[in-house]
């Protein structure tokens, strides 16, 4: 693919909102994970919960897309002058060549869910108030963000699980060479929800305590919520220097199970394959890889496998979900902007709460936080129905 | 714009079970009747994920596999590109329901199946086929931004797709306010070259701007099926190609921006 500049960008997390937060939370191994507290939800479990969210409503002219996503997608946007970036971007490009494409998992879901605890309960009717479309259909946040900087552009959202906010870089990167838009905002947003606390916990894949990645006693994931975005540019359109650029992207299907990956982790490795085919880099130029790094017993081990058939043995990787826990739909585009923070500051994050490594795993996970100079990053997510994506980021100078 | 080529076909909507039955009633030489079945079984989907699968992935494989027939192609060379209004809202439905009894008990196979991808998930696993695989959602202008994705994947890495639509009738409550009356599916291979298979060509181009442009000289029937599912918008392309008729379809995108189609119909 041709190297697009990523001329900013933003997380809104469990460790804080935005950059400043994160890059704290990373360097001092802070986790945002905490005790389940969510007033809506009885399971013994952790979560990474974003502070406050119920405190900043959606209002005015937008005030139907109100809903815990878009409370959520409204504050990260607010953080590190990412809004003013977009005004600024609209000038210059216009709005009308500035692609939106965003992932999510659930949406806006909550709403729905809360609807049905207040039904009528003689006609079954739903709530006057309820609105589907703005809320739960899952186009409503890109709808949300179109509206909110009046943009007329090829807006979409991508929902393939935990690979949505990944996949949205590559989809920016075809608009683009397409010639559909100049410039492009993606990013992701999901929300804690019932569906996906109690749906996970049916299928036995939620810990009672803070995820542990690629240990051996590792008991299941650790459900989160975030909002973040990236604002995408052709190199050419951008003056400033010591940018990080993505390079790459890779996409396959498992083919295997609905809610499990392929044990051998083909699927998970022709993504980081095909990552590496499309940025022109080879194996060992990259220094450092972002796991998918769920914490569950079947992710981990596969993607352990990827490893070694794509990387071998030394390139150190690790998996940042002990930070912020697993964001779903918005995963994709927290751990492309903490393989950002890792460029700027080369730093490669250790695995948190990572006690004792699996034994039966041989790739080089990375326990404690090192300084060391990269240059090539890889990041990856892995979604249900086995939908796999990774992507390339580094230095552009 | 990008140019794409048209393959294949495959549809399952009131009153057009396939394609080889729909284009007859297209250009208007048999009448259109509008009937409502219930979807049909996809055989195609191994017996152990089929007791599983849902209507919308029943239909999205139908389709899907249909067109790929039509089109002589090989689906594993395919880049797939799903795209749905309103998703598996029944399922989502039901666990909402699910959701308010004591306890909040949630079936673990109806929380894989309210996942948006599960259609293209399952299509991946009855065909083996591991190539990239897209879910996107646009709204009502699903279509729209499905047909974009698409051409642009088609332009960027020379390769085919299989776009397939997928919307079915809205659960209740649902069905009050956010009525959908009807299942519709459609599927469709777009190629980045002629072949001996090749229906039409189709030019494809985003417009920042609002089209005041209309159809002319749809059947009013098909209108009321576009109007009633945002997955039945391909018909507006397939009228012109059973019609061999030479046109430019203007696709409303989000109220500010149109998808504009050039249709060329092969001989």
């Amino acid at each position: 693919m041709k190297p697009l500049i990523v001329s900013k960008f933003t997380l809104t997390s469990a460790v804080g909102y935005g950059l400043k937060d994160l890059e704290e939370a990373l360097l001092n191994q802070r986790s945002g994970l905490r005790a389940c507290d969510l007033d809506f939800v009885s399971i013994d479990t952790y979560i990474g919960r974003v502070k406050e969210i119920e405190a900043n409503p959606v209002v005015d002219r937008l005030k139907k897309f109100d809903c815990r996503n878009n409370r959520l997608a409204q504050l990260a946007l607010r953080q590190d002058g990412f809004e003013q970036s977009v005004e600024d971007a609209i000038i210059r490009y216009g709005s009308g060549r500035i692609g939106l494409f965003l992932g999510t998992s659930t949406s806006g879901i909550l709403q729905t869910e809360m609807a049905y605890q207040n039904r009528d309960s003689a006609t079954g009717d739903l709530p006057e108030t309820f609105n589907y479309k703005e809320t739960q259909n899952n186009f409503s946040v890109a709808a949300f963000i179109q509206k909110y900087f009046k943009l007329k552009g090829p807006a979409l959202v991508i929902s393939t699980a935990c690979s949505s906010s990944a996949k949205v870089f590559a989809e920016a990167s075809r608009f683009i060479e397409s010639g559909f838009c100049d410039a492009a905002i993606v990013g992701g947003v999901d929300s804690l929800c019932m569906t996906t606390l109690y749906g996970f916990s049916s299928l036995d894949l939620v810990s009672s305590k803070a995820c542990r990645p690629a240990d051996e006693d590792r008991d299941g994931l650790s459900l989160a919520e975030a909002g973040g975005y990236a604002l995408l540019e052709k190199p050419e359109n951008c003056d400033s220097q010591d940018n990080i650029a993505f390079l790459g992207y890779g996409e396959s299907s498992d083919a295997y199970h609905m809610t499990s990956p392929q044990p051998d982790g083909r699927g998970m490795a022709d993504s980081m394959e095909m990552a590496l085919e499309s940025s022109g880099l080879n194996a060992n130029q990259i220094s450092y890889v972002n796991l998918h790094g769920t914490a569950t017993e079947t992710n981990d081990k596969a993607e352990d496998k990827a490893m070694i058939k794509v990387f071998g043995s030394s390139t150190p990787c690790s998996s940042t979900k002990g930070w912020i826990g697993h964001t779903l739909g918005a995963a994709g585009v927290a751990e492309a902007i903490i393989c950002g923070i890792c460029l700027k500051n080369n730093f490669i994050p250790g695995s948190l709460n990572t006690d004792s490594l699996d034994p039966g795993f041989d790739s080089n996970v990375i326990l404690e936080n090192r300084t060391e100079k990269l240059t090539y990053v890889l990041s990856n997510s892995f979604g249900f129905g086995g939908n796999n994506c990774s992507l390339i980021f580094g230095v552009h100078s | 714009m990008t140019t794409v080529y048209l393959d294949g076909v495959g549809i399952e909507a009131p009153g057009l079970r396939t394609w080889d039955q729909a284009r007859p009633v297209l250009t208007g030489e048999k009448p259109f009747h509008f009937e409502k079945k219930t979807y049909q079984v996809a055989t195609l989907i191994p017996e152990n994920e089929r007791r599983r699968a849902s209507d919308t992935i029943h239909i999205a494989v139908n389709v899907a596999d249909e067109a790929v027939n039509n089109a002589k192609v090989n689906p594993e060379l395919l880049i797939n590109v799903f795209s749905s209004y309103r998703g598996a809202l029944k399922i989502v439905s039901h666990i909402c329901n699910s959701l308010t009894l004591p306890g909040h008990p949630v079936s673990p196979t109806q929380f894989h199946n309210s996942v948006y991808n599960s259609p293209a998930a399952y299509w991946s696993i009855a065909t083996q086929t591991k190539g990239p695989s897209t879910s996107l959602a646009c709204a009502e202008d699903s279509f729209s931004a499905a047909l974009l994705s698409a051409a642009a994947c088609v332009f960027t890495h020379e390769q085919g797709v299989l776009l397939v639509m997928y919307d079915v009738e809205s659960p209740k409550p649902f069905d009050k306010k956010y009525a959908i009356d009807f299942n519709c599916g459609i599927a469709l291979i777009l190629m980045p070259s002629e072949s001996e298979n090749t229906l039409a060509k189709l030019d494809i181009d985003f417009e920042p701007r609002k089209s005041e442009e209309m159809d002319i000289g749809l059947n009013p029937d098909l209108v009321k099926l576009i109007n009633g599912n945002a997955s039945a918008q391909p018909l507006r392309i397939l009228s012109a190609i059973a019609n061999k008729d030479s046109c430019e379809i203007f696709y409303d995108y989000l109220e500010t921006s149109t998808v504009v189609v050039r249709v060329e119909p092969c001989n």
